[in-house]
């Protein structure tokens, strides 16, 4: 039988976190924490520390550590549960945002607002590489990796699969992490 | 590319499919990280579906507002080219493959050994992923620096978020009010004005 009341904590719980997201998933990842390990017991701290290390290592947003949150918890259900209450609440926010701003498109605001938010992007999309460099990068041929595909990319127009095929042939190798 | 009257790209009618097709691919391509930079290389580049301007602002909003940033871009691409239909369709495509390769991992591997392995590849893949990231940020500086408040505000964000790792939402409440009156002050004024 599913047990429905677990269920319907998982949903309350994500809900209300993925609202809470400011800043990203991340963000939130102590919360989870507090919730699922600390309050209810759902995971133990190595069940939590495999599940947070294999959501980041999978392709696809790291989010889905609350989808293996739900499947420990619940099976195929509470993975359902989980994934769709953190992901709901958040978007249905965007969605509305997204409305507005397409309802908007020929009003002076819209080209304001992106006059005034596009060299923001650029801030954080060079933090965003700054903060992989940073966590990724362990060893000085990592740090080449980086330089030589930002290089390769931009100044010679090299398609970045084959930078990431070279970057994921040189982690087997085992050249990446220490 | 087509034109309406205002001089604005009017956006290309896109199928579900293929948003759901490309975000799926998205997905896939972006396993080692730098996301937004296969987003703008597929959305802005390839497929021109919006103009670099319009992403980044879009990129912007997704990271202000609550939520994961990637699904947030996701959505917000999804909904200005096909409304609340085309959010449905870049968000499952975004997550489809993912969630089940991640929950076959989750109760497939459980040698250390073969997530040691796996961690080796990603981390190789991030490298590189840090590389684009770093590529794209070169080419939109490239673009805009002879515009020298942009690259004060890009560089004021950089240092403030990136470097000294502020919280970023602080940092935006600063930042973003500033560079509003800025754009407000230095816009181009409309000839004819509208209704």
């Amino acid at each position: 039988m599913v047990d429905v009341q677990l269920l319907v904590s998982l949903a309350i719980i994500f809900g209300q976190i993925s609202l809470m997201a400011f800043g990203g998933g991340n963000a939130v990842l102590p919360e989870i924490h507090r919730e699922t390990v600390d309050v209810h017991q759902w995971l133990t701290e190595d069940q939590f520390v495999s599940a947070f290390t294999i959501s980041e290592i999978a392709p696809g947003p790291s989010t889905l550590l609350v989808t293996l949150i739900g499947w420990t918890v619940s099976g195929p259900y509470g993975a359902i549960v989980a994934t769709l209450a953190m992901l709901i609440p958040s978007s249905l926010l965007v969605l509305f945002v997204a409305l507005f701003w397409k309802k908007n498109e020929n009003s002076p605001w819209r080209s304001i607002f992106e006059l005034a938010l596009a060299p923001v992007a650029l801030g954080l999309i060079l933090s965003g590489a700054l903060r992989i460099v940073q966590t990724a990068d362990e060893t000085i041929i990592a740090y080449l990796v980086t330089l030589g595909a930002a290089l390769a990319i931009y100044r010679f127009n090299m398609h970045p699969l084959i930078c990431i095929g070279i970057g994921g042939v040189l982690g087997i190798l085992g050249f990446i992490t220490m | 590319m087509v034109f309406n009257k205002d001089k604005k790209p009017v956006p290309p009618t896109v199928s579900l499919l293929e948003l759901y097709v490309t975000f799926m691919k998205i997905a896939l391509l972006s396993a080692g990280g730098g996301l937004s930079a296969w987003v703008e290389r597929i959305v802005v580049e390839d497929k021109k579906w919006c103009s670099q301007d319009e992403f980044l602002s879009m990129l912007s909003i997704s990271q202000i507002l609550p939520g994961p940033n990637v699904i947030n871009s996701s959505v917000f691409l999804g909904t200005i080219l096909r409304g609340p239909a085309g959010a449905f369709a870049c968000l499952t495509g975004l997550l489809s493959i993912p969630f089940f390769l991640l929950l076959a991992l989750w109760v497939g591997v459980s040698s250390m050994q073969g997530i040691t392995l796996i961690q080796n590849l990603i981390a190789g893949m991030a490298a590189a992923a840090g590389g684009m990231l770093l590529s794209l940020g070169l080419t939109i500086a490239g673009k805009n620096y002879h515009n020298i408040p942009y690259i004060i505000v890009a560089a004021a964000v950089f240092i403030l978020i990136g470097v000294m790792r502020l919280p970023m939402l602080q940092v935006l409440a600063v930042i973003i009010p500033l560079t509003l009156i800025h754009s407000y002050y230095t816009r181009k004024k409309p000839e004819d004005v509208h209704g």
